[in-house]
């Protein structure tokens, strides 16, 4: 009895302590949150909770890619994990309008805030993200673009 | 507007939860309102994915008004029920509950702050975890597009990270509410957890509340909701919570079946436990756990009376044939599209077992880690779950909850073969979510073993 007494008010202690403290950062994030934009929302909570920044490239991806076709995504490092994850959020943001294809070329980017694409139907076309310009093969009649 | 949409989605999902609970075969008349009102939002989720899977099947293109007929035309139905009801409501008999300081004031207040927290997290922040955007919000995105399940494009090979085999009943729910909204926004598609999340944090204190005393239902809640892993995976678009509370809804009527040998509680049963295998695959282990669970407690209950044997397989039969009906047919269908499983390749199950056996250890190993050790993820959940039984032990061997605990050990065994199967070596970034799916029945074990300690 005195046993499960003490098993059940540490219990509560613990539980007690963690739900205060995801209430506390789940309101904070709410209060730093509210009133951004969709986009700044998405940078938020993916450099909270996975550590990069992906999401201000998609709405001009989404414009500036001609469609229905298919792309391979290329990653900013060569590590499979980074290339599964910009793959599952762009196939994610892009439907219908574009499918990311897994298993075609990786390419090294030399920074993990940018983000490569590369045609696989067409290997003269290329998109860079570097920063906050892309640069498009002048072949599909794109120059140097800047995201807002 | 759109707050409107939402609202409405909400309640036909609540409706056809009812439709399916005032049904004869799965009655909830007798339960009291809070607990038949969480069960409406589970039951309804399973009605309206059910419901828009075979709409699919018919090649009927989703619409607000297509999904929802049924059962707006049902409320017309409700009308003399809502009218006596409200003829019946009067302001002056609410009664505020008089507010002491005590530990279970502490308690609810702080589950009410839990619920408000997440409610309105989920209604500012969109999705961000990585099953959320590779499997479920891309099906459900899919879906909404589409206005149909197509196979042809699940079908396709690049999509096979997100796993077309899996069940849609999330899915699906996540396409009718966004159908209902008329446009994607996975900032309030995350309320669907919310709500889920709120939902079961209801039933889940009314139903222990027959078990044991307020303050330790109370407890109860607050240790499963309040634990820090299931906070994680309640709204961050996974459905592991979903399973999890499912699997427990099930456990808990399987628990008054057994207690108070009424079969209506065997249906409830079975049909949460057939939901739960809609949800995710990892709940047709749960389904086939609580089945091999149920044919010994009727084997044990009644083999000296060969009639009550023989009555109770029809029970048996029941079981098995309701959980069947709600996650088989999308089980045939997707065989019959050659949507099958990219982690388990081998035809042959006893060769690959036999292969594989040497990874026994190794499984073993990591099942006790997750489980004791990773206090990362689980803090001391698992830990304080061991000692509740091993203190209830008495009540354990005299009750019926000693058949809980032999589910749980027979999930358990269940993903250990699962495990030696796969061809993919996902042990580490999976076993502690299967564990969600079975912490709220854990939870429920644990606490509901207190009163006998207690009194």
């Amino acid at each position: 009895m005195k046993a499960y007494k003490i098993i059940l008010f540490l219990s509560i202690l613990v539980s007690l302590i963690s739900a205060l403290q995801y209430t506390y950062e789940q309101m904070d994030d709410s209060i730093k949150l509210y009133n951004k934009s969709y986009l700044e929302k998405q940078d938020y909570v993916e450099g909270k909770y996975n550590g990069y920044l992906v999401y201000r490239y998609y709405d001009w991806i989404k414009i500036s890619l001609p469609k229905a076709k298919t792309y391979g995504i290329l990653t900013a490092t060569d590590d499979n994990k980074t290339y599964g994850r910009y793959m599952h959020r762009l196939n994610y943001f892009l439907y219908p309008e574009h499918i990311i294809e897994t298993g075609t070329i990786f390419l090294l980017a030399p920074k993990l805030s940018s983000v490569k694409l590369y045609s696989a139907g067409r290997s003269s076309y290329g998109v860079l993200g570097e920063k906050k310009y892309f640069l498009i093969s002048k072949k599909d009649g794109a120059g140097l673009l800047r995201l807002k | 507007m759109i707050v409107l949409r939402l609202i409405f989605s909400f309640i036909i999902i609540f409706l056809a939860g009812k439709f399916i609970l005032s049904t004869k075969p799965f009655s909830v008349k007798n339960e009291p309102p809070s607990l038949r009102f969480s069960l409406y939002f589970f039951a309804g989720t399973t009605v309206i994915s059910l419901y828009m899977f075979v709409l699919s099947l018919l090649h009927i293109s989703y619409g607000a008004l297509v999904v929802s007929l049924p059962f707006i035309l049902y409320s017309i139905t409700l009308i003399p029920e809502i009218r006596t009801y409200l003829s019946n409501f009067r302001i002056s008999r609410l009664t505020v509950p008089r507010v002491r300081l005590s530990l279970s004031a502490v308690i609810y207040a702080v589950l009410f702050l839990l619920v408000l927290a997440i409610i309105i997290n989920c209604s500012i922040t969109p999705i961000f975890s990585k099953d959320a955007f590779a499997m479920w919000f891309l099906k459900a995105r899919i879906f909404f597009v589409e206005r149909s399940i197509p196979f042809d494009i699940l079908t396709k090979p690049f999509y096979v990270y997100s796993s077309p085999e899996y069940p849609q009943l999330v899915p699906l729910n996540l396409a009718f509410i966004s159908i209902c909204l008329g446009q994607w926004n996975d900032i309030l598609l995350r309320l669907f957890f919310a709500t889920g999340y709120a939902m079961f944090m209801l039933f889940f204190y009314g139903s222990l509340i027959r078990f044991t005393h307020k303050t330790i239902a109370a407890a109860a809640c607050l240790f499963l909701l309040g634990n820090v892993h299931i906070l994680e995976y309640a709204t961050n678009g996974y459905v592991d919570l979903t399973l999890g509370m499912f699997a427990a809804i099930a456990t808990i009527y399987f628990q008054r079946f057994m207690d108070e040998k009424r079969s209506i509680y065997l249906m409830l049963s079975s049909f949460f436990m057939g939901s739960a295998a809609f949800v995710k695959n990892d709940g047709i282990a749960l389904f086939v756990a609580l089945s091999v669970t149920l044919f010994l407690f009727l084997y044990l209950t009644y083999r000296k009376n060969l009639d009550m044997l023989k009555r109770s397989l029809i029970d048996f039969a029941i079981f098995i044939f309701t959980g069947f009906l709600i996650f088989m047919p999308w089980q045939v269908v997707s065989a019959s599209h050659s949507i099958s499983s990219h982690m388990i390749k081998s035809a042959n199950v006893l060769t690959t077992m036999a292969a594989n056996i040497g990874r026994a250890p190794g499984i073993a190993q990591h099942f006790l880690f997750e489980l004791y050790l990773n206090t990362y993820s689980w803090q001391y959940f698992w830990i304080f779950i061991t000692l509740f039984i091993l203190i209830g032990r008495g009540k354990l061997r005299a009750s019926n909850s000693k058949y809980i605990l032999i589910f749980l050990f027979a999930s358990l065994s269940l993903y250990f073969m699962v495990y030696i199967l796969t061809v993919a070596d996902n042990l580490a970034s999976s076993f502690h979510r299967l564990l969600i799916g079975l912490a709220p029945s854990a939870a429920f074990l644990a606490f509901s073993l207190g009163h006998m300690e207690e009194t």
